[in-house]
């Protein structure tokens, strides 16, 4: 592999993206960090991320506005999106995938090792 | 002086009255020689005036007639005076009976017997009507004596009364017990509270000489009230006497049933007014409100009369499913049909929630329809935040449990560094009670899920063979720890149901993981699919602890958790044969236990083979 795949995390808590990051780090994955949605939206632009783990309660943007935005901009549309909440109302589930997540996940009833699995299968 | 001429005319006179009088009148001369008839006399002999001149009275009236007539005669005769003689029978000339009424008055000359002139009125056909009222007067005494009804007839001015056998049977007392009576005795066996109103009545009706009715207590001989329908007419006799005549009949039964029955009605009726949810009386037919109660009116925001005749179109929503459930099935006569939840528009437009069942039953002919309403809307706003609350909560707590779960799977695939033996011990201890945490948490936002009624139902072709593999794999390594054998049998032929494959598989999922948990190592499971109708039928069968019979009815009831399985497993919180139970109604059917299974215990769940919506 040339170059790292780049994964966005976009998670609120500390311990979770903290936890997140070093097993990515350690699947060989070049980890990019950020705790609300505005902050994942400007790092996006920055740096556009091959695949975005999102969280969907965030402060300043959360994970639905955040999704909406990147929508919208068509160079970071393309990009997969994978919802992890731990929102689990079938509502959450259909407005998730219907504003184009890949995929709803939610973080209690997934092991660390699926969420590789699920990378991988998106990317 | 009057003179010949004058004798002459009034002669003249006196013979054109006679003869035009209808009474007839003959003249005999003082041998008893008939020697006038006038026109009347022979209409009633029914001979002519020839034939009966110069009969003898004394010889030739036929031995019937004279048995009666010769001594009244020979009197008259004897004494010079005038004698009536009433209703003798004679036997005409033409040999026709009949009555015969008159005066025989003797004629005199000079001082001495000269003639009779007699004077007859044919009284056959007032005796013949006297004989019939006389036969008619007997049988209506005995009638009357006989009859249930007390019959009086009592002659206020004479003071003399007369009544009717009943009198025992009516009043306790004999004839002669009230032998003498007068309305003042009589009103003393009268309750007092009737007393005033039934004197009222008797007086009005005694001034206008007319009919009465009056009903009041009468005390019986035997001390207690009876109810006396009283009814009569004031007469006056050609005496000028005044008389009542009337009946009494004791109405105690009649007045009881009325009583209760009025009672009963005021019953129901209070408890339609008073009752603390809406009712309205709706014809089945028209939809149309018939009656309304209080309640229905508060909840309604109409008032009761406002509501009266008003269309039930104008109430409840017509289009909603559940309008259509409650009104619909006109023929389901005394049949309650379930409770349905629905939003209704008040008078000013609000909305509210309400819970309204309906029953349909035939009143006088008429086909009614009861609905009952329930304001729930506060009752939903409860659950709406309680719902939240709960989703909220579960939410809050999955996010910590996951980070545990993470970071413990990462520290027992050794990726932050090797443990001891003891290190892992104790880490396969703390993920698995995190484990049953996230479960845990998982089962409540699943239950408020189902509750607050958002579970959505899909529909597609399943294959339940398919399904129980998946479900048995799952449980592969308990199967295996247990030495437990799990036997799936299918009835032939079953193809594959319409119904929701994610929540069908929870209802196994839930019994099987059960059915493993409380079995004995080296036990058995049966899984059994069977079709009945247009129903699939699935039992789950184990040899474990079973459930005692006083637990039956509890089992699947919210946090209800059996005796033996506390004891044996003290983290459960009972939930997974409430939720269970919820999702199989979801999907149409019904789960029970099998009472009678002497070991283990065996559930039964039905669903349809096409899910109906």
């Amino acid at each position: 592999m040339d170059k790292k795949t780049k994964v966005l995390i976009a998670e609120d808590d500390k311990f979770l993206s903290k936890l997140l990051e070093k097993k990515l780090g350690m699947e060989g994955y070049s980890v990019m960090i950020a705790y609300d949605g505005k902050e994942s939206l400007e790092m996006c632009k920055k740096d556009p991320p091959d695949i975005i783990l999102l969280d969907l309660i965030m402060p300043n943007m959360n994970g639905f506005e955040f999704l909406d935005a990147i929508k919208k901009d068509s160079k970071l549309k393309s990009i997969p999106v994978i919802i992890f909440s731990n929102l689990g109302q079938d509502d959450d589930v259909k407005k998730g995938l219907a504003a184009g997540a890949k995929d709803y996940v939610i973080k209690a009833n997934i092991s660390i090792n699926d969420i590789v699995a699920k990378i991988e299968k998106y990317l | 002086m009057r003179n010949k001429k004058q004798i002459i005319q009034h002669t003249e006179v006196f013979r054109s009255v006679i003869e035009k009088i209808t009474t007839g009148v003959w003249v005999a001369d003082k041998h008893d020689r008939i020697y006038f008839v006038n026109k009347g006399i022979t209409k009633i002999a029914g001979i002519d005036k020839k034939s009966m001149v110069g009969l003898n009275v004394l010889k030739d009236f036929g031995e019937e007639t004279l048995k009666y007539f010769r001594p009244i005669y020979l009197r008259a005769k004897k004494t010079l005076k005038k004698i009536s003689y009433d209703s003798i029978p004679v036997l005409t000339p033409a040999g026709v009976q009949s009555y015969q009424s008159g005066w025989i008055i003797p004629l005199k000359k000079n001082g001495k017997f000269d003639g009779i002139l007699c004077t007859v009125k044919d009284v056959t056909f007032q005796e013949q009507a006297k004989e019939k009222f006389a036969l008619g007067k007997k049988e209506l005494e005995i009638a009357v004596d006989n009859s249930k009804q007390l019959i009086y007839n009592y002659n206020i001015t004479k003071g003399d009364i007369k009544w009717s056998g009943a009198i025992k049977e009516v009043t306790g007392y004999s004839k002669k017990d009230f032998e003498k009576m007068d309305i003042k005795k009589w009103s003393e066996y009268i309750h007092p509270m009737d007393r005033y109103n039934t004197l009222k009545g008797l007086d009005a009706a005694a001034k206008n000489i007319t009919r009465y009715s009056e009903e009041y207590r009468f005390k019986h001989k035997n001390g207690s009230y009876v109810y006396i329908e009283d009814q009569g007419i004031f007469l006056k006799n050609k005496d000028g006497s005044i008389r009542m005549l009337g009946t009494m009949k004791d109405i105690s039964e009649r007045k009881r049933i009325e009583h209760d029955l009025i009672q009963s009605n005021k019953k129901y009726r209070e408890l339609f007014e008073l009752s603390g949810d809406g009712m309205l009386i709706v014809d089945a037919n028209k939809h149309e409100v018939k009656e309304a109660n209080i309640a229905a009116a508060g909840i309604l925001g109409y008032t009761v009369s406002e509501l009266k005749g008003m269309s039930c179109n104008n109430i409840l929503d017509k289009n909603s499913k559940a309008t259509c459930d409650l009104m619909s099935g006109e023929n389901l006569f005394f049949q309650k049909k379930p409770l349905v939840t629905m939003e209704i528009k008040k008078k000013d437009g609000s909305k509210i929630f309400v819970e309204a069942n309906s029953t349909i039953i035939v009143s006088e002919g008429e086909k009614i329809m009861i609905v009952a309403l329930r304001d729930i809307t506060q009752k939903k706003e409860v659950d709406r935040m309680k719902t939240e609350f709960i989703s909220l909560v579960s939410h809050q707590l999955r996010t910590p449990l996951s980070a545990i779960r993470w970071a413990g799977e990462m520290l027992k695939d050794k990726e932050l560094g090797s443990l001891n033996a003891e290190q892992l011990d104790i880490l396969t201890d703390i993920n698995t009670l995190n484990q049953k945490m996230i479960d845990l948490v998982n089962s409540l936002l699943n239950l408020s899920k189902i509750e607050s009624g958002k579970i959505t139902v899909e529909k597609k072709p399943v294959d339940i063979p398919v399904i129980l593999q998946g479900i048995v794999s799952v449980f592969q390594e308990k199967i295996l720890n247990k030495n437990l054998k799990i036997i799936i049998s299918k009835q032939k032929g079953i193809k594959k149901v319409t119904t929701d494959p994610k929540l069908l598989s929870e209802i196994y999922f839930n019994l099987i993981s059960n059915a493993i948990k409380y079995s004995n190592d080296g036990g058995s499971v049966t899984i059994s699919i069977l079709e009945k109708g247009n129903e699939i039928i699935s039992s789950i069968k184990d040899e474990g602890i079973g459930i005692p019979a006083d637990e039956e009815k509890k089992i699947f009831e919210r946090f209800f958790r059996g005796v033996r399985v506390t004891r044996k497993d003290t983290e459960g919180i009972g939930l997974g044969l409430y939720i269970t139970k919820l999702i199989v109604e979801a999907l149409g059917g019904k789960v029970w236990l099998d009472g009678k299974a002497k070991k283990g215990s065996t559930f039964y769940f039905s669903i349809p083979k096409k899910i109906i919506e």
